[in-house]
């Protein structure tokens, strides 16, 4: 039953008695002629002998209640025979929650004319069952006989005791499926015909009538040979706490339910696992097998000898015994004790489960990607399937660097591609020091990890253009894509593209965007950020706008510098040579001079313009000033700029 | 052979039965005499050993008919099956109340090949007095109605001859019941003041009835017997002294109930108490 404590139920209550004929003498709700011709044969009964009063039970479609009936003798009425019945009418949401047993204690036997009790209705309050059913064994086995095993048929047990007859009715009804429950019928009286009743079971002192009737059973139930499913579900009905009855109240909504439970719950009792499996197995239909069969196997029980079996034996005996139901009968939350208790065994299974059936396999393998660890993963990295499904499960396995090296090894492109999919922006670096560049080719493919190792370089390896070069070359027009639409792309990273791409790329990303590299250019002395100026410079000298006089500026110290010095490599000398003006002069310094000059008379540079480009351009800038006509007034401002510059820096010679 | 008793409470269905029953078992009639007992007897024996005791038969269960089985044998030697139903009252009287038949009844009704259509002289009503057709009366427009209380009609208000003839035209209606003979007993006929036979009581009381059995003759045969099963009405024998009941010993010169009892034809002459059994038996004849 369900947990419904606190909840209280509205019962309705109904009074029958002598007065013109037995009738409804009072009740807590309207009840019709009709109605009450219908009601009357459940509310009436003779009393042949010391009986004190019995029990009629059954469900009215017209009042969609169960009509739970006690019925008294009343020899205090004038007419022989007259009786006292009490009804309570219980509605199925009461039903649910409601011991019978504890209910039992609401009948009232009334005292004449007193009957303004029963025209309200009564409060009860939940219960669950709580109360054990004092019943012998024999009574309450024949009862559940009957209920369980009787199909659509009728009986008659014969019991001569009319107190325990009451309370095993009561005992086997609580305990019905709850469908069953509703729908169920009984009574106990003196003397009971074996012709057709309206009741399912009628308990009763003796038989009346001679003649054996045709579809019902008369039980004496000292005659019954009890069978262990009976006897079972008859101990579920006695005792609340009975775990088979727990399990009815959950899982059964029918008679075949209730006894799969009981045989079930035999198998479990003999501590027999195959037949527990076998029994889940071949119980077409059952209506909540997974609920079922997780409470069976997924929590500890208290004594049972099922249980006395590690749990690890019944996980590990369900693996290798497999079955289509294996997904149900064995949640993953189960198979980690099993981890836990027997590795070597799992381990075993989980390397050869080629061997067992597909639903176990997959269990185990599911189970296997959570339960191994790394050094366990890594010794089976052959084992695809598996390792897929880690990566899958583990956030920290694409972490461990171990793996790279061995996936740069493997051939299952799956495997690496699901890997580097998995991985997050300390891969490019974990690759870079594993030198696995077999897979950073691969993961370059994917934008947003080029973005991240473009990134990496910038900040980890500015100044290294062959790891740049390494992993880029041939990948030039997807760097500039990138660049062409990564403003937020970090400016080390457009120092080195200027160092490295292409000439002809080189056009293919906007000036704009080259000069947010300028003042990096114009502040570095490395071997990277002089190539970039003098291939910025050069760039920008073919334009004629802005954005190229401005890069022109923060170029031309650091191209000017390196030419003196001798630093440019060769390309990129190349490169000047190639765009530089006079070509018949052979000095390129003085060629870079006189292109420079060249920009300042067309372009009008400020002051701060030549102190931006001539501050880096070392101590052989002073030779700019020979390359400007004495009259020339940007003769001066070079000359002053020159001597600016010497005050704040020193600029040797 | 299947006979019905029809009848409201308390007329007397149980302790007819009982008292034939016991007449038989005892061989105090030629008419009709006992063979074997068919089925239980248990209810019957129950009742003869109160009529015994000078007390009252109990009431019939409403949930379950005792249905009497007996074998017979009729003076012309022939044995007969004979199965009486015995179905309380309150199944006749819920059927007039709700308008619907009581399925079980009608069934024992339907398969019955003769019924016997019980009556009490003290439980006859035999119509609204004129204080209560006036209270049914529709008020005057003058009327005070604080002054005058208005009652609403109910079934059981109806007259027992209305509602014995409704039963029989709704049980007409509802079977193929041509043809079985009815005999009305009137039970209990030592209440009855001297002086009427059964057949003018039956026209004087419920005159309804008698009329209806009259005016439909041509199609089931019909007749009328009176009952004293008791002999007379019983005194009460357990008394309350000091707070204990005591039980006042029937006197060993007590006649048997079987002795007790007595019958009459519709002329009033007097038969056996089985006379209204064997009548059904020769087929209303």
């Amino acid at each position: 039953m369900v947990d419904n404590l606190g909840v209280q139920a509205e019962i309705d209550q109904l009074l029958f008695g002598y007065r013109d004929g037995h009738e409804l003498l009072a009740g807590s709700l309207d009840v019709d002629a009709r109605l009450e011709a219908e009601l009357l044969p459940h509310a009436d009964a003779r009393f042949d002998n010391e009986s004190a009063h019995y029990l009629v039970g059954l469900r009215v479609e017209a009042l969609q209640r169960f009509m739970l009936t006690r019925i008294w003798p009343a020899p205090e009425l004038p007419r022989p025979g007259a009786v006292w019945a009490h009804s309570l009418l219980i509605d199925d949401r009461a039903l649910e929650f409601i011991d019978p047993l504890l209910l039992a204690n609401y009948f009232r036997r009334p005292e004449i004319d007193e009957f303004e009790p029963y025209c309200s209705s009564l409060e009860v309050a939940a219960s669950g069952l709580s109360l054990f059913a004092e019943v012998p064994d024999e009574l309450l086995t024949a009862l559940c006989e009957v209920a369980y095993e009787g199909g659509e048929g009728q009986a008659v047990v014969i019991w001569p005791d009319e107190l325990p007859s009451e309370t095993g009715l009561l005992a086997l009804w609580r305990r019905l499926p709850l469908p069953l429950r509703r729908g169920y019928s009984f009574r106990s009286r003196g003397r009971a015909r074996t012709g057709s009743s309206p009741y399912a079971v009628q308990v009763a002192s003796q038989l009346a009538g001679r003649s054996a009737s045709q579809g019902v059973r008369v039980l004496w139930p000292a005659e019954l040979e009890p069978r262990p499913p009976i006897t079972l579900l008859a101990s579920a009905s006695r005792d609340p706490s009975h775990p088979l009855g727990i399990a009815l109240e959950l899982y059964a909504e029918g008679s075949s339910d209730a006894l799969f439970l009981a045989n079930l719950w035999n198998s479990i009792t003999a501590g027999n696992a195959g037949d527990v499996a076998a029994s889940l197995e071949t119980a077409p239909g059952f209506p909540a097998r997974l609920e079922l069969e997780q409470a069976l196997f997924g929590s500890p029980a208290e004594s049972p000898p099922l249980w006395e079996l590690s749990e690890s034996e019944r996980v590990f005996s369900l693996l290798e015994s497999g079955g289509p139901d294996l997904d149900r009968l064995l949640p993953a939350s189960r198979l980690p004790a099993a981890w836990a208790s027997d590795r070597e065994r799992a381990l075993g299974l989980l390397d050869d489960r080629a061997d067992l059936a597909e639903p176990a396999a997959r269990l185990l393998l599911h189970s296997a990607v959570r339960e191994l660890t790394d050094d366990e993963l890594l010794q089976r990295m052959n084992d695809t399937e598996l390792f897929l499904g880690a990566l899958a499960e583990r956030d920290n396995l694409s972490r461990d660097p171990r793996i790279w090296p061995a996936l740069e090894r493997s051939s299952d492109r799956e495997l690496r591609r699901t890997a580097l999919a998995r991985a997050d922006a300390e891969l490019p670096e974990v690759l870079i020091a594993n030198e696995c560049w077999g897979l950073l080719g691969e993961a370059l493919e994917d934008e947003s990890f080029f973005a991240v190792t473009v990134g990496v370089l910038a900040r980890a390896h500015p100044t290294n253009p062959s790891l740049w070069n390494k992993l880029f070359e041939g990948r030039w027009a997807q760097l500039v894509t990138f660049l062409r639409t990564s403003p937020g792309a970090e400016v080390p990273a457009l120092v080195l593209a200027a160092a490295s791409l292409p000439r002809r790329c080189l056009h293919d990303v906007p000036i704009a965007r080259w000069l947010d590299a300028g003042p990096l250019i114009h502040d570095r002395e490395d071997v990277v950020a002089v190539t970039a100026a003098a291939r910025l410079l050069a760039l920008s000298l073919g334009h004629d706008s802005e954005p190229a006089r401005r890069l022109l500026i923060e170029c031309f110290g650091p191209t000017h510098r390196a030419l003196e010095s001798g630093d440019l490599p060769s390309e990129a000398s190349r490169e000047l040579k190639a765009i530089l003006p006079n070509r018949k002069a052979k000095s390129l310094p003085k060629r870079l001079n006189q292109g420079i000059i060249a920009s300042m008379e067309s372009s009008k540079w400020s002051q701060s313009d030549l102190r931006r480009a001539l501050a880096p351009a070392g101590p052989e800038a002073h030779r700019l000033v020979k390359l400007v006509p004495k009259k020339h007034p940007l003769r001066r401002r070079i000359e002053n700029t020159l001597k600016d510059l010497e005050e704040l820096l020193p600029l040797g010679g | 052979m299947r006979i019905a008793m029809l009848g409201l409470q308390s007329t007397g269905k149980t302790t007819y039965a009982v008292g034939a029953y016991a007449g038989m078992r005892s061989g105090k009639y030629s008419s009709l005499r006992f063979v074997k007992v068919t089925d239980s007897v248990a209810t019957l024996n129950a009742g003869l050993e109160r009529l015994s005791r000078r007390l009252p038969v109990s009431r019939t269960d409403t949930g379950e008919a005792e249905t009497i089985g007996l074998r017979v044998k009729t003076e012309d030697e022939l044995e007969h099956d004979l199965r009486v139903p015995d179905r309380s009252g309150e199944a006749l009287r819920g059927t007039l109340h709700s308008r619907s038949w009581d399925r079980a009844l009608l069934e024992e009704l339907r398969e019955a090949e003769g019924l016997l259509l019980f009556l009490r002289p003290g439980q006859i009503r035999p119509g609204e007095s004129v204080a209560e057709l006036a209270a049914l009366t529709p008020l005057p427009e003058n009327a005070d109605p604080e002054k005058e209380e208005e009652k609403r009609w109910e079934p059981q208000m109806m007259p027992t001859d209305v509602s014995m003839v409704d039963a029989l035209q709704e049980l007409h209606e509802a079977s193929d019941h041509t043809g079985a003979p009815i005999a009305v007993v009137i039970s209990a006929w030592d209440e009855v003041p001297e002086g009427l036979t059964p057949r003018e009581w039956l026209q004087r009381r419920v005159p309804l009835l008698a009329q209806y059995l009259e005016a439909t003759a041509d199609h089931f045969q019909t007749t009328v017997f009176a009952v004293s099963v008791q002999g007379s009405a019983f005194v009460e024998l357990e008394t309350e002294e000091e707070g204990e009941t005591i039980k006042v010993e029937v006197d060993a010169s007590e006649p048997d109930p079987w002795d007790r009892a007595s019958c009459f034809d519709a002329d009033g002459l007097e038969t056996e108490l089985v006379a209204p059994l064997v009548w059904i038996l020769n087929g209303g004849g």
